[in-house]
């Protein structure tokens, strides 16, 4: 079956840059899974994200989506596919309101205002924002900001919405907010999510995680796979997240611990199984 | 040098309908050489806080003591230049206050506003560089061609170059990369030992609170609402939610632990002290090798 | 900054807010019109009139109508001066070199008072009781026969709605940028002329970077939202024209009508 994104050796050089952002890059994302591209900043994740949607082109190699391959004629309705949702709150932001901003996306694609009203409705019902949709962006919190711009990625009816380390600049509570939204939406719809982040805690929560360096790819499979090898995070610039280095820790202590990464639930199970066997 | 703010209020647009309280009687003491956290929600008046210390904010009410400055109401902004270059202030997001063409005239311009002679000023503007890891290559170069971390790192020498004796950190991690993260603070934890600085950190990252600092102030609608060492702080999960505030990581999962049945007798604040209270309560099989 | 004309929206739900911004730009229009047709004293009594009601119809206190006056005192002032001093006439006053005052100069320059502060008291209340997006969108609407000309009308209306969406972040960020700098050791109150001017670059500089940042992040962002430009586009915001619009309109015509009339005659 043809997988909804195939990139086929993507490579990608700024202007004002002698090394590539993204060196000989191929991969692909399965219909409904939630990826996680990990990766310091300046690993070539952010850039491999805009290549998705035609925001930069490549030098060589082609994206297709659903099998179509990516091209100045298909990019507007294979953007119409994609939703974005971009790192700085305030800067992606282009409505005078919260309704308006919603509405942004539809009135570009020329959608009748008679079906616009009710999807952004629902669209600020979803994000849970309905009470602030006359309110103007400025007296919003960061968090509340990433809810709206996911509404007006909602109220186009994407199949794929990629974060771009959309909760990167928000407080716990602000990402707190954004990511459990995500999950309630990844188990609700039929979206594909791509989310691109440095957040390890945020990366567990994925099907599949990409990671990045150097603009290569350098791994990809489930997050038990790249997690449990901490020490290839380590040399990519990542942390290893905190369930790993409890069980690498007790490991070495003689608790006989799956070899394997645990998330913490499954963590706290294990480990409450061996205090019984005591 | 010492601080001590006593009762202090401050009022936003004092004296006009739109008026709102950022401080709300503030009495505090952060000793001289010592690292302190201020935590607290959004709108909390963390950054309200931090901006009293160098005097860009005056009281409306009470007093902020610095080192031998006492900082009143009635205070006029130009008795104010020397408190400002003794309390060095990085701001959220520093790299946005870069202008100069270069590099290094941008790091030599506190230094150069607060009277040093341009040889004095570049020597020092130098030395702050290599400081944070900036070397000679890049001095010539416009800052906007940096990257992101390399012009954060230009803009906090730039506060350096003042020789401050008070370091003031708003969130200067924020927007940075698990690793870019970790060698910033390790990189002020080294200042703060080296210089003997009093570092006054405003920050949402819980881990690094209990990995640095000394004394910890939570905030919450302008007035302190609890200070104390990092473990009589986040001794109380509970409360710690009740104001809507996140524990270290391995706080997180003590909590979950705890639900599923384990014993802590005290809050492990780091893997080490987890990995100590929790390992007695398992299965253990003889380690080979 | 407050002093902006921009931030002045006064929020309110009174009879005059309600009113349908394309009708309040139009009236305003057609005042100044009136104003320069009438040319005796019973006429701008009765515009003084429609001014009052109008401002008492709004319910905004008079003393945010005269801060809106505040800017524009000193082109008043001049402007006064100017007709009080240089009209000649029959006879005067006062006389020093070529400044004079006499009656005809009193009688023009009291004209010229009370003609500004008739415009400026209506543009006030159209600025207190509008916000600045429904001004945005009355020009918009009320510029759509351009397009005849090809007059980028849809362009020009949504860069001027960015303009005013991004007036209170750039202004957070001024204040940021300042403060930075203030830490740095600039002073930006004291000091000549020169040495102030020399303080306004390292604020200027990083505010024109920060501006580029955020129109190419909008850019990026907008171009992922589909926008291409103006044409084909659906509006989700619509102007409603509801019955009072057009009794006010019909009043203001009747009123447009006696004062000619009543200029006739006098």
């Amino acid at each position: 079956m043809e997988p909804l994104i195939r990139l086929e050796h993507l490579t990608y050089t700024y202007n004002n840059s002698s090394v590539p952002a993204l060196n000989d890059v191929s991969l692909t994302i399965a219909a409904g899974q939630w990826i996680a591209i990990v990766g310091h900043n300046g690993s070539g994740k952010s850039t491999l994200a805009k290549t998705l949607n035609g925001l930069i082109e490549p030098q060589q190699g082609q994206v297709f989506f659903n099998g179509t391959l990516l091209d100045e004629d298909s990019v507007w309705a294979i953007r119409r596919k994609i939703g974005v949702v971009f790192q700085s709150p305030d800067n992606q932001f282009v409505g005078a309101t919260v309704a308006d901003d919603v509405a942004f996306g539809m009135e570009n694609n020329g959608v009748p205002r008679a079906e616009m009203v009710p999807r952004v409705a629902a669209a600020l019902a979803q994000v849970r924002m309905s009470e602030y949709a006359a309110h103007e962006p400025a007296r919003l919190s960061g968090g509340q900001k990433q809810r709206v711009a996911l509404a007006g990625v909602l109220a186009q009816q994407p199949e794929v919405i990629i974060l771009d380390e959309a909760t990167s600049m928000l407080d716990p509570q602000g990402r707190q907010d954004v990511v459990s939204l995500m999950t309630q939406l990844q188990a609700a719809g039929n979206f594909t999510i791509i989310s691109i982040t440095h957040d390890i805690d945020e990366a567990a929560l994925a099907d599949q995680v990409i990671l990045m360096d150097d603009g290569r790819l350098i791994q990809q499979g489930p997050p038990a796979t790249i997690f449990n090898e901490g020490a290839l995070l380590r040399r990519h610039g990542l942390t290893v997240p905190l369930s790993e280095q409890v069980r690498t820790g007790l490991v070495k202590q003689g608790v006989p611990l799956s070899d394997q990464y645990l998330s913490e639930e499954q963590l706290v199970s294990e480990l409450w199984t061996l205090h019984l066997n005591k | 040098m010492d601080i001590t703010f006593k009762q202090v209020s401050y009022t936003y647009q004092a004296n006009s309908p739109m008026a709102t309280q950022g401080l709300r009687d503030v009495t505090l003491h952060f000793a001289s050489g010592s690292y302190n956290a201020i935590i607290g929600q959004t709108g909390s008046g963390k950054s309200t806080l931090v901006q009293h210390l160098n005097g860009l904010l005056i009281p409306t009410a009470g007093q902020v003591i610095v080192g031998q400055q006492v900082i009143t109401p009635l205070t006029k902004n130009k008795a104010l230049h020397d408190l400002r270059r003794q309390v060095g202030l990085v701001f959220q997001f520093p790299e946005s206050q870069l202008f100069e063409e270069t590099v290094l005239k941008d790091v030599a311009f506190a230094p150069k506003n607060f009277g040093k002679t341009p040889a004095e000023a570049t020597a020092i503007a130098q030395q702050a560089l290599r400081l944070v890891g900036i070397g000679p290559e890049l001095e010539e170069k416009m800052p906007f061609d940096l990257s992101g971390g390399q012009m954060r790192r230009v803009a906090i020498a730039g506060v350096l170059a003042m020789e401050p004796e008070v370091l003031v950190l708003d969130e200067p991690t924020a927007g940075l990369d698990p690793v870019g993260r970790e060698e910033m603070m390790r990189l002020f934890a080294q200042i703060q030992r080296e210089r003997h600085l009093t570092v006054i950190l405003v920050t949402h990252q819980m881990d690094d609170v209990v990995r640095y600092a000394d004394q910890v102030v939570v905030m919450e609608q302008g007035h302190p609402l609890k200070v104390g060492s990092p473990r009589e702080i986040f001794a109380d999960p509970l409360w710690l939610q009740a104001h809507n505030l996140e524990l270290p990581s391995t706080g997180q999962l003590v909590a979950r632990l705890r639900q599923q049945g384990f014993k802590f007798t005290s809050l492990p604040l780091t893997v080490p002290e987890l990995l100590a209270q929790l390992t007695p309560q398992l299965r253990r099989v003889p380690v080979d090798g | 900054m407050d002093k902006l004309i921009l931030g002045r929206y006064y929020p309110g739900d009174s009879f005059v807010h309600r009113l349908d911004p394309r009708l309040k730009l139009i009236l305003n229009i057609l005042f100044i019109i009136l104003i320069f047709i009438a040319q005796h004293w019973p006429s701008y009594l009765l515009l003084g009139l429609v001014v009052i009601a109008s401002v008492w119809a709004s319910g905004i206190s008079l003393r945010f109508f005269l801060r809106g006056l505040r800017p524009m005192l000193v082109l008043i002032i001049f402007t006064v001066g100017l007709q009080l001093f240089f009209t000649s006439g029959q006879h005067v006053y006062w006389q020093w070199g070529i400044l004079s005052i006499s009656q005809e100069g009193l009688i023009n320059a009291a004209y010229i008072a009370v003609r500004f502060l008739l415009i400026i008291f209506m543009s006030t209340l159209l600025t207190l009781t509008t916000q600045p997006l429904e001004i945005a969108d009355g020009l918009e609407y009320l510029m759509k026969p351009l397009k005849v000309v090809k007059f980028p009308v849809n362009e020009v209306a949504l860069m001027l709605s960015i303009a005013l969406r991004f007036v209170p972040k750039l202004m957070d960020e001024t204040t940021k940028i300042m403060n930075a700098q203030r830490a740095r050791g600039v002073d930006f109150n004291n000091g000549g002329l020169i040495k102030r001017a020399k303080a306004l670059l390292p604020l200027l500089i990083p505010l024109m970077m920060s501006s580029i940042d955020i129109a190419s992040d909008l850019t990026t962002a907008m171009i992922s939202r589909g926008y291409r430009d103006g044409e084909g586009r659906s509006r989700y915001r619509i102007l409603k024209w509801r019955p009072t619009d057009t009794v006010i309109l019909a009043a203001s015509g009747v009123l447009t009508v006696g004062l000619i009339v009543l200029e006739h005659f006098l």
